[in-house]
């Protein structure tokens, strides 16, 4: 296992470092934004990733209502920390894309401010397994995580349903949307490195989970003895 | 593109590292912690 894990993390370096170089050097540069349009190579794959992690706390969380299995509930903690972490980065590289381009550094429109309440809707998940108390949080933990997920699509499909001054759909945006193959080759190896670094750091966190309950457990066990033998 | 341009791609590339390491940080930093209530309940 910790062969695979030490394959995992050299595939990771290299794919972050490939995808950086078709980023930053390989991708051309777009004719009207210029070389800041090359935060949208990791904007993107970030965003892709967080939805694809808050799926699979949105799976997760049914797979621990319905079994009541430790392990689904230690994915879903995980992967809604991990999914934060990328979500938290598409909150920061937006604003810091749309300040040169737009002038501002935000408005409140759909997308973005669907955006900024996923991360809100998962930073509460993760305060509420943090700071609760008592054997319901995991039950609460899942509620929270599969209507929670609800805002995912809405995200997705805002800069479809209401007029928005995010750019538009680059899949299935209508006639003059799209990119050029060299930026999709640049996406790709970047969505690339971004899943496999997630699936690292969920795999880290997962196992941290599993531990952290049995480290309680023992906990628990430790002071039971610890009474009897007074 | 000018210079000013640039310091917004670089100011992104370096938050989306800044996020990273962080994260990376506290997994190490909860390791350790947990490593370390292993030893002292044996």
């Amino acid at each position: 296992m910790k062969i695979l894990f030490n394959v995992l993390v050299a595939l990771t370096v290299v794919l972050l470092g490939y995808g950086f170089c078709q980023a930053i050097f390989i991708a051309p540069t777009e004719a009207t934004m210029g070389d800041v349009q090359r935060i949208f190579y990791y904007h993107l794959p970030s965003a892709w990733v967080a939805f694809l992690l808050f799926f699979v706390n949105f799976l997760a969380s049914i797979g621990y209502l319905v079994r009541r299995n430790l392990g689904a509930d230690a994915l879903a903690l995980a992967s809604a920390e991990v999914g934060v972490s990328f979500c938290t980065i598409v909150l920061l590289t937006g604003p810091i894309w749309a300040r040169p381009i737009w002038g501002i550094w935000w408005t409140w429109d759909a997308r973005l401010t669907s955006t900024l309440v996923l991360w809100l809707i998962y930073v509460s998940y993760l305060v509420l397994r943090r700071y609760a108390t008592g054997g319901q949080v995991p039950v609460l933990a899942a509620a929270l995580g599969i209507f929670g997920f609800v805002d995912v699509p809405i995200v997705y499909m805002a800069i479809r349903w209401f007029r928005t001054q995010h750019p538009q759909p680059v899949i299935g945006g209508g006639q003059g949307s799209g990119l050029d193959h060299r930026m999709w080759v640049a996406v790709l190896w970047n969505l690339a490195a971004f899943a496999m670094l997630a699936l690292l750091f969920v795999w880290v966190r997962y196992r941290q989970a599993l531990a952290e309950v049995a480290l309680e457990e023992a906990h628990a066990q430790a002071s039971l003895e610890a009474e009897e033998t007074r | 593109m000018n210079a000013s341009s640039n310091a917004y791609l670089y100011a992104a590339y370096i938050v989306v590292w800044v996020v990273h390491v962080l994260y990376a940080f506290t997994l190490l930093s909860r390791a350790k912690r947990m490593k370390r209530e292993q030893r002292e309940l044996r």
